[in-house]
């Protein structure tokens, strides 16, 4: 099943409910929505937390920095981070960037969405916390130095698209087989799936929540190789499809 | 005005304190420890300040930041006044950190510091616990170490902005076991609290609910299982909370 939350005029609040098997509607049983440009909230109201260094292609090419100043010695825990709420952004969104960002990385990954509370998970029940994947794209402001928390690059309105919807875990049999693709203004930029990870989902949500807890609706994204992904600017539009959840859509406001 | 969350009987509570006791919003009037107190506001972005203050710049060997030095915390780490906090069975070192904390009331976006105070609904207390041997220096204070499960004590209560006159001049001041470990004065903080809401708010919306804890001052010390720990922001509150080790924590299986 796939969840989408939709804005509708004049409700308080996006409507959650069940996407149409052509994609194109809600369906609350007895009454279609059709899904229109625009209308589309972030596919998640929790917290969204991602991990840096996530890739042992990425590790790699940090290579003999990670044992030099300021970092002094390879992470051994994992090294997680925010998009807080006012970062969260529905499909098909326009985006403005900072007057201090001239481009910003694309940072597509996929999103575990948890189904409820999970706590000092073991890798081998975590996943049973897993209700859903959604696409994350993580928008930063490059910073080579990966030393002081990515507030001002990682933070800014509108930083992380996500969705279209939620895909219900029974219909991913293994999301580090899914092909990740990145297109800026339809052209294809990188691909790439999460085969080489430090931490697969199982043991990044168990050393994640050996120190802090999810709970329901919250997302563990799988990370992205930072520093090594396509970038755009103002006025780019951005496409992000991974097998089996869709296409997440975006552009980057012009320059005022 | 001083406002609380409370649990009381089966459910949860807005409270206004008065004096020593605790008043429900139907007038049912209970003492300090008949409640549990919960963080008085339930936290939604929420910023923390390293090193903002000059002389802890110092004591920690680092050079004060040029612009402020902010990290994010999640709501799961957050517990109320009164509550416990778990020390590790391998901290080596864990600390308080007393700090003033602001609760933003209003959705600003590119506020100046001129007008910063207009979009305080209030202050309360934090007291920010670091185990200063799981830092590592990766986007450093990373969030095994400042977002841990109920390593983030808040409350007691909010005081009303308007109660509080110049929130950068308290005095600051931690006990252990009733003797005083730590004293500061907001006033030496470097970037106050204007210039911290004109800082985030210049990327970022702040929102009613967000909360910023300003970073603390010198004189932090190890603490150890079984310690009380009660940070005090002068004018807004004194919060308590007690160390405990890992069997206490988790219990008997």
């Amino acid at each position: 099943m796939r969840t989408a939350r939709i804005s509708l005029p004049g409700q308080t609040a996006p409507l959650c409910a069940a996407v149409s098997a052509d994609g194109l509607s809600l369906d609350l049983g007895g009454q279609q929505i059709p899904l229109t440009d625009g209308s589309f909230a972030p596919a998640v109201t929790g917290w969204i937390y991602g991990p840096l260094l996530n890739e042992t292609a990425t590790v790699e090419r940090f290579g003999p920095a990670l044992t030099q100043p300021p970092y002094a010695a390879p992470p051994t825990v994992p090294v997680m981070y925010f998009k807080p709420k006012n970062t969260h952004r529905g499909h098909g969104s326009v985006i403005t960037l900072p007057p201090y960002a001239d481009s910003v990385e694309l940072g597509a990954s996929i999103g575990a969405v948890m189904g409820h509370q999970v706590a000092r998970a073991s890798a081998n029940t975590a996943m049973s916390a897993v209700a859903g994947y959604t696409i994350v794209l993580d928008l930063s402001q490059p910073n080579p130095s990966v030393y002081r928390p990515p507030v001002q690059e990682k933070c800014f309105d509108g930083a992380c698209p996500v969705g279209p919807w939620v895909v219900s875990a029974d219909q991913i049999a293994d999301p580090h087989t899914l092909e990740i693709r990145t297109f800026v203004n339809d052209v294809l930029m990188a691909s790439r799936t999460l085969s080489d990870l430090v931490r697969p989902l199982p043991t990044l949500i168990a050393d994640v929540t050996d120190f802090m807890a999810l709970s329901g609706g919250d997302v563990l994204t799988l990370g992205y190789p930072v520093g090594a992904v396509p970038t755009a600017r103002r006025g780019d539009r951005i496409r992000i499809e991974v097998d089996g959840l869709g296409a997440l859509e975006c552009s980057l406001a012009e320059a005022e | 005005m001083k406002r609380a969350r409370v649990a009381y009987n089966g459910a949860i509570h807005d409270a206004e304190v008065r004096e020593d006791r605790v008043i429900l919003a139907d007038g049912r009037c209970l003492r300090e420890e008949q409640v549990v107190w919960l963080p008085p506001v339930e936290p939604q972005t929420t910023f923390a300040l390293a090193i903002n203050y000059a002389d802890h710049a110092k004591e920690l060997a680092f050079k004060a930041p040029e612009k402020p030095l902010a990290f994010l915390k999640g709501p799961g780490t957050f517990v109320g006044h009164r509550a416990v906090t778990r020390r590790p069975a391998d901290a080596a070192f864990m600390h308080y950190e007393c700090e003033l904390a602001v609760v933003i009331g209003r959705t600003g976006r590119n506020v100046s510091a001129a007008d910063a105070y207009d979009y305080v609904a209030g202050y309360t207390v934090a007291n920010d616990y670091a185990i200063r041997n799981y830092l590592q220096n990766y986007y450093r204070p990373n969030l095994r170490t400042k977002n841990r499960d109920g390593c983030t004590v808040l409350g007691p209560w909010i005081v009303d902005a308007a109660d509080v006159p110049d929130p950068m001049a308290l005095d600051i001041r931690t006990y252990v076991n009733g003797e005083q470990v730590q004293a500061g004065n907001t006033r030496d903080m470097v970037f106050g609290v204007p210039a911290l809401i004109e800082y985030l708010s210049s990327f970022m919306t702040l929102s009613p609910g967000d909360v910023i804890l300003t970073g603390t001052p010198d004189g932090i010390v190890d603490v150890k299982p079984g310690d009380v720990v009660e940070t005090e922001v002068a004018g807004v509150g004194r919060l308590r909370n007690t160390v405990v080790d890992d069997t206490t924590y988790f219990g008997a299986a």
